[in-house]
Protein backbone atom coordinates (compact mmCIF):
# COMPACT_ATOMS: atom_id res chain seq x y z
CA UNK A 1 0.00 0.00 0.00
CA UNK A 2 2.91 2.53 0.12
CA UNK A 3 2.31 3.68 -3.61
CA UNK A 4 -1.43 4.31 -2.06
CA UNK A 5 0.15 6.61 0.59
CA UNK A 6 1.73 8.82 -1.83
CA UNK A 7 -0.12 12.06 -1.81
CA UNK A 8 -0.98 12.95 -5.33
CA UNK A 9 -1.65 17.09 -5.48
CA UNK A 10 -0.60 17.19 -9.25
CA UNK A 11 -2.89 14.26 -9.52
CA UNK A 12 -5.48 15.41 -7.79
CA UNK A 13 -5.41 19.48 -9.42
CA UNK A 14 -5.63 17.74 -12.94
CA UNK A 15 -8.39 15.29 -12.24
CA UNK A 16 -9.93 18.78 -10.68
CA UNK A 17 -9.34 20.74 -13.70
CA UNK A 18 -10.49 18.10 -16.10
CA UNK A 19 -13.94 16.79 -14.51
CA UNK A 20 -14.87 18.88 -12.41
CA UNK A 21 -16.31 22.69 -12.45
CA UNK A 22 -19.34 24.00 -14.18
CA UNK A 23 -20.72 21.56 -17.00
CA UNK A 24 -21.80 23.03 -20.13
CA UNK A 25 -23.71 21.35 -22.97
CA UNK A 26 -22.53 21.18 -26.66
CA UNK A 27 -19.40 21.06 -28.33
CA UNK A 28 -17.17 23.04 -26.89
CA UNK A 29 -16.04 20.56 -24.50
CA UNK A 30 -13.72 17.96 -25.28
CA UNK A 31 -13.84 14.03 -24.13
CA UNK A 32 -11.95 13.73 -21.23
CA UNK A 33 -13.30 10.73 -19.83
CA UNK A 34 -10.72 8.12 -21.25
CA UNK A 35 -7.50 10.21 -19.17
CA UNK A 36 -5.55 7.72 -17.25
CA UNK A 37 -4.66 9.15 -14.41
CA UNK A 38 -2.20 6.78 -12.72
CA UNK A 39 0.37 7.98 -15.01
CA UNK A 40 1.08 10.98 -12.99
CA UNK A 41 1.84 8.62 -9.70
CA UNK A 42 5.33 9.72 -11.63
CA UNK A 43 5.17 13.30 -10.59
CA UNK A 44 5.24 15.45 -8.13
CA UNK A 45 4.56 14.07 -4.45
CA UNK A 46 4.25 16.32 -1.49
CA UNK A 47 2.50 15.63 1.10
CA UNK A 48 -0.71 17.09 2.03
CA UNK A 49 -0.67 19.23 4.61
CA UNK A 50 2.65 20.84 2.95
CA UNK A 51 1.22 21.43 0.13
CA UNK A 52 -1.61 23.35 1.68
CA UNK A 53 0.50 25.18 3.53
CA UNK A 54 2.20 25.77 0.56
CA UNK A 55 -0.63 26.94 -1.40
CA UNK A 56 -1.75 29.71 1.64
CA UNK A 57 0.91 30.22 3.95
CA UNK A 58 -0.64 32.47 6.21
CA UNK A 59 -3.43 30.21 6.97
CA UNK A 60 -2.05 27.20 8.47
CA UNK A 61 -5.07 25.01 8.18
CA UNK A 62 -4.10 22.59 11.17
CA UNK A 63 -2.31 24.41 13.84
CA UNK A 64 -1.93 21.72 16.27
CA UNK A 65 -1.84 18.63 13.93
CA UNK A 66 1.10 16.90 12.10
CA UNK B 1 -9.85 29.79 -29.80
CA UNK B 2 -10.90 31.54 -27.17
CA UNK B 3 -10.70 28.67 -23.63
CA UNK B 4 -12.59 29.93 -20.72
CA UNK B 5 -11.10 29.31 -17.12
CA UNK B 6 -14.38 30.02 -15.54
CA UNK B 7 -17.27 33.09 -14.28
CA UNK B 8 -15.96 35.86 -11.89
CA UNK B 9 -18.13 38.84 -10.98
CA UNK B 10 -18.13 41.59 -12.22
CA UNK B 11 -15.96 43.54 -9.88
CA UNK B 12 -13.35 41.19 -10.28
CA UNK B 13 -9.89 43.53 -12.15
CA UNK B 14 -6.16 42.01 -13.19
CA UNK B 15 -5.92 38.73 -13.86
CA UNK B 16 -2.66 36.55 -14.05
CA UNK B 17 -1.33 34.84 -16.96
CA UNK B 18 -3.34 31.83 -18.27
CA UNK B 19 -1.94 28.84 -20.54
CA UNK B 20 1.24 29.25 -22.43
CA UNK B 21 1.84 32.99 -20.61
CA UNK B 22 -1.31 34.28 -22.32
CA UNK B 23 -2.64 37.53 -20.78
CA UNK B 24 -6.20 36.44 -19.62
CA UNK B 25 -9.25 39.20 -20.13
CA UNK B 26 -11.95 39.67 -18.12
CA UNK B 27 -15.23 39.36 -20.77
CA UNK B 28 -18.42 40.50 -19.65
CA UNK B 29 -20.99 38.16 -20.19
CA UNK B 30 -24.46 39.05 -19.15
CA UNK B 31 -23.54 40.84 -15.24
CA UNK B 32 -20.83 38.68 -14.98
CA UNK B 33 -17.59 37.83 -16.38
CA UNK B 34 -15.79 35.18 -18.03
CA UNK B 35 -11.33 34.43 -17.60
CA UNK B 36 -10.17 34.31 -20.67
CA UNK B 37 -7.40 33.75 -23.14
CA UNK B 38 -6.71 33.96 -26.76
CA UNK B 39 -5.01 30.91 -27.73
CA UNK B 40 -3.95 29.88 -31.50
CA UNK B 41 -6.48 28.10 -33.30
CA UNK B 42 -3.69 25.71 -34.95
CA UNK B 43 -2.64 24.56 -31.48
CA UNK B 44 -5.71 24.57 -29.42
CA UNK B 45 -8.35 23.14 -32.29
CA UNK B 46 -10.38 19.91 -30.68
CA UNK B 47 -8.47 17.41 -32.75
CA UNK B 48 -4.99 18.55 -31.59
CA UNK B 49 -6.32 19.30 -27.54
CA UNK B 50 -7.70 15.57 -27.93
CA UNK B 51 -4.26 13.83 -29.39
CA UNK B 52 -2.18 15.38 -26.73
CA UNK B 53 -4.71 14.92 -23.82
CA UNK B 54 -2.87 11.92 -22.62
CA UNK B 55 0.64 13.48 -22.80
CA UNK B 56 1.19 14.22 -19.25
CA UNK B 57 4.32 16.49 -20.00
CA UNK B 58 2.10 18.23 -22.28
CA UNK B 59 -1.04 18.39 -19.95
CA UNK B 60 0.44 19.31 -16.70
CA UNK B 61 1.94 22.59 -17.51
CA UNK B 62 -1.83 23.55 -18.68
CA UNK B 63 -3.40 22.11 -16.06
CA UNK B 64 -1.29 23.97 -13.63
CA UNK B 65 -2.22 27.41 -15.41
CA UNK B 66 -5.67 26.39 -15.26
CA UNK B 67 -5.78 26.13 -11.54
CA UNK B 68 -3.61 28.78 -11.13
CA UNK B 69 -5.96 31.49 -12.96
CA UNK B 70 -9.07 30.25 -11.22
CA UNK B 71 -6.92 30.16 -7.99
CA UNK B 72 -6.27 33.71 -8.14
CA UNK B 73 -10.15 34.20 -8.34
CA UNK B 74 -10.80 32.08 -6.06
CA UNK B 75 -8.26 33.82 -2.98
CA UNK B 76 -10.61 37.66 -4.44
CA UNK B 77 -14.26 35.88 -3.98
CA UNK B 78 -16.51 34.04 -5.73
CA UNK B 79 -15.64 31.87 -8.90
CA UNK B 80 -17.18 29.32 -11.08
CA UNK B 81 -14.38 27.32 -12.52
CA UNK B 82 -15.10 25.61 -15.61
CA UNK B 83 -13.74 21.99 -16.24
CA UNK B 84 -10.38 22.28 -18.95
CA UNK B 85 -10.86 23.27 -22.40
CA UNK B 86 -13.71 24.93 -22.79
CA UNK B 87 -12.87 26.35 -26.12
CA UNK B 88 -14.73 28.53 -28.59
CA UNK B 89 -14.10 29.48 -31.99
CA UNK B 90 -14.50 33.12 -31.59
CA UNK B 91 -16.12 35.86 -29.42
CA UNK B 92 -19.60 35.79 -30.63
CA UNK B 93 -19.70 32.22 -30.47
CA UNK B 94 -18.31 32.75 -26.83
CA UNK B 95 -20.63 35.49 -25.79
CA UNK B 96 -23.84 33.26 -27.40
CA UNK B 97 -22.57 30.02 -25.80
CA UNK B 98 -22.50 32.08 -22.65
CA UNK B 99 -24.90 34.04 -21.77
CA UNK B 100 -28.07 32.05 -21.39
CA UNK B 101 -25.86 30.47 -18.65
CA UNK B 102 -25.86 33.64 -16.69
CA UNK B 103 -28.56 32.90 -14.24
CA UNK B 104 -27.15 29.21 -13.47
CA UNK B 105 -24.21 31.31 -13.18
CA UNK B 106 -24.82 33.27 -10.06
CA UNK B 107 -26.58 30.54 -8.15
CA UNK B 108 -23.29 28.63 -8.31
CA UNK B 109 -22.01 31.69 -7.54
CA UNK B 110 -24.00 32.60 -4.69
CA UNK B 111 -23.62 29.06 -3.14
CA UNK B 112 -19.69 28.57 -3.58
CA UNK B 113 -18.51 32.24 -2.83
CA UNK B 114 -19.34 32.21 0.86
CA UNK B 115 -16.55 28.79 1.00
CA UNK B 116 -13.76 27.53 -0.34
CA UNK B 117 -12.93 23.61 -0.89
CA UNK B 118 -10.71 21.10 0.74
CA UNK B 119 -10.08 17.98 0.24
CA UNK B 120 -9.85 14.86 2.91
CA UNK B 121 -8.75 11.93 2.03
CA UNK B 122 -8.23 8.73 4.54
CA UNK B 123 -6.45 5.37 4.23
CA UNK B 124 -6.39 2.64 7.00
CA UNK B 125 -3.21 0.60 7.92
CA UNK B 126 -5.26 -2.54 7.76
CA UNK B 127 -4.10 -5.02 10.71
CA UNK B 128 -3.76 -2.12 12.95
CA UNK B 129 -7.33 -1.54 12.38
CA UNK B 130 -8.74 -4.73 12.46
CA UNK B 131 -6.85 -5.26 15.83
CA UNK B 132 -9.38 -2.82 17.10
CA UNK B 133 -11.97 -5.44 17.06
CA UNK B 134 -12.86 -7.57 19.65
CA UNK B 135 -13.57 -10.44 17.69
CA UNK B 136 -10.10 -10.67 16.44
CA UNK B 137 -8.53 -10.26 19.57
CA UNK B 138 -11.16 -12.99 20.80
CA UNK B 139 -9.46 -15.07 18.37
CA UNK B 140 -6.12 -14.37 18.99
CA UNK B 141 -6.41 -15.57 22.55
CA UNK B 142 -7.97 -18.75 21.81
CA UNK B 143 -5.41 -19.57 18.88
CA UNK B 144 -2.60 -19.17 21.93
CA UNK B 145 -4.28 -21.49 23.99
CA UNK B 146 -5.16 -24.35 20.96
CA UNK B 147 -3.08 -26.95 20.45
CA UNK B 148 -0.29 -27.07 17.11
CA UNK B 149 -3.14 -29.04 15.25
CA UNK B 150 -6.59 -26.41 15.93
CA UNK B 151 -4.33 -23.23 15.26
CA UNK B 152 -3.25 -23.65 11.57
CA UNK B 153 -7.53 -23.89 11.22
CA UNK B 154 -7.71 -20.95 13.28
CA UNK B 155 -5.42 -19.40 12.08
CA UNK B 156 -6.81 -19.22 8.80
CA UNK B 157 -9.94 -18.41 10.08
CA UNK B 158 -7.76 -15.34 11.69
CA UNK B 159 -6.84 -14.19 8.15
CA UNK B 160 -10.03 -14.09 7.15
CA UNK B 161 -11.55 -12.61 10.37
CA UNK B 162 -9.01 -9.26 10.03
CA UNK B 163 -9.83 -8.62 6.52
CA UNK B 164 -13.92 -8.45 7.14
CA UNK B 165 -12.72 -6.56 10.76
CA UNK B 166 -10.94 -3.92 9.20
CA UNK B 167 -13.57 -3.60 6.57
CA UNK B 168 -16.30 -2.99 8.60
CA UNK B 169 -14.13 -0.92 11.12
CA UNK B 170 -12.70 1.33 8.54
CA UNK B 171 -16.96 1.88 6.94
CA UNK B 172 -17.63 2.82 9.97
CA UNK B 173 -14.85 5.48 10.99
CA UNK B 174 -15.19 6.44 7.20
CA UNK B 175 -19.16 6.95 7.92
CA UNK B 176 -18.08 8.75 11.23
CA UNK B 177 -15.27 11.27 10.17
CA UNK B 178 -17.43 12.60 7.53
CA UNK B 179 -20.44 12.93 9.12
CA UNK B 180 -18.52 15.33 11.67
CA UNK B 181 -16.69 17.04 8.83
CA UNK B 182 -19.48 17.86 6.86
CA UNK B 183 -21.29 19.37 10.11
CA UNK B 184 -18.68 22.00 9.81
CA UNK B 185 -19.16 22.51 6.43
CA UNK B 186 -20.93 24.68 4.10
CA UNK B 187 -20.84 21.72 1.82
CA UNK B 188 -19.76 18.17 1.92
CA UNK B 189 -19.30 15.57 -1.14
CA UNK B 190 -17.73 12.18 -1.26
CA UNK B 191 -16.61 10.20 -4.55
CA UNK B 192 -14.69 7.08 -5.15
CA UNK B 193 -11.40 7.25 -4.67
CA UNK B 194 -9.10 7.95 -7.87
CA UNK B 195 -7.09 4.78 -8.81
CA UNK B 196 -3.28 6.18 -7.63
CA UNK B 197 -5.05 6.53 -4.00
CA UNK B 198 -7.47 3.18 -4.41
CA UNK B 199 -6.77 1.87 -1.06
CA UNK B 200 -8.17 5.68 0.66
CA UNK B 201 -11.13 4.97 2.51
CA UNK B 202 -12.66 7.90 2.23
CA UNK B 203 -12.42 10.46 -0.53
CA UNK B 204 -14.36 14.01 0.22
CA UNK B 205 -14.12 17.47 -0.31
CA UNK B 206 -15.90 20.30 1.87
CA UNK B 207 -17.05 23.58 1.40
CA UNK B 208 -15.66 25.46 4.32
CA UNK B 209 -16.24 29.10 5.37
CA UNK B 210 -13.94 31.22 3.58
CA UNK B 211 -14.60 33.96 6.75
CA UNK B 212 -15.04 30.96 9.87
CA UNK B 213 -12.27 28.15 8.66
CA UNK B 214 -11.33 27.23 12.08
CA UNK B 215 -14.58 25.00 13.32
CA UNK B 216 -13.19 22.88 10.53
CA UNK B 217 -10.03 23.07 11.37
CA UNK B 218 -10.57 22.17 14.76
CA UNK B 219 -12.50 19.10 14.13
CA UNK B 220 -10.08 17.82 11.58
CA UNK B 221 -7.30 18.17 13.86
CA UNK B 222 -9.11 16.21 16.75
CA UNK B 223 -10.10 13.72 14.29
CA UNK B 224 -6.27 13.10 13.46
CA UNK B 225 -5.01 12.94 16.59
CA UNK B 226 -7.91 10.58 17.72
CA UNK B 227 -7.85 8.50 14.66
CA UNK B 228 -4.01 8.39 14.09
CA UNK B 229 -3.09 6.55 16.66
CA UNK B 230 -5.89 4.06 16.35
CA UNK B 231 -4.13 3.21 12.74
CA UNK B 232 -5.62 5.90 10.46
CA UNK B 233 -3.88 8.31 8.16
CA UNK B 234 -5.07 11.41 6.91
CA UNK B 235 -4.00 13.09 3.42
CA UNK B 236 -5.24 16.99 3.31
CA UNK B 237 -5.11 19.69 0.85
CA UNK B 238 -6.48 22.92 0.12
CA UNK B 239 -7.75 25.55 -0.52
CA UNK B 240 -9.28 24.69 -3.52
CA UNK B 241 -11.47 26.58 -5.97
CA UNK B 242 -14.66 24.92 -5.83
CA UNK B 243 -14.40 22.76 -8.39
CA UNK B 244 -16.69 20.06 -6.51
CA UNK B 245 -19.57 22.44 -5.86
CA UNK B 246 -20.74 24.17 -8.63
CA UNK B 247 -21.70 21.29 -10.82
CA UNK B 248 -22.08 17.69 -11.65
Amino acid sequence: MSDADEPLVLSDLISRVLDKGVVLSGDVILSIADIDLIKLELHLLVSGIESALHREPNVPVLPDGS
Amino acid sequence: MFYVYGIVPKALTGAPEGLDGTAVSLVPVGDLKALVSELPDAQYDSATVEARLADIDWLSPRAIAHDAVVSWASDRGGVVPFPMWVLFKDRPSLESGLAPRVGEFHQALDRVTPGREYSVRVFAFKDRVAALSPAVAQLESEIEKATPGQRYLLERKLDALRQTEAREVSASVSRSIHEDLSRHALGAITEPAPKAAAAAILNAAYLVSREAPEPFQAKLTDLIHTFEPMGFRFEFTGPWPPYHFVGR
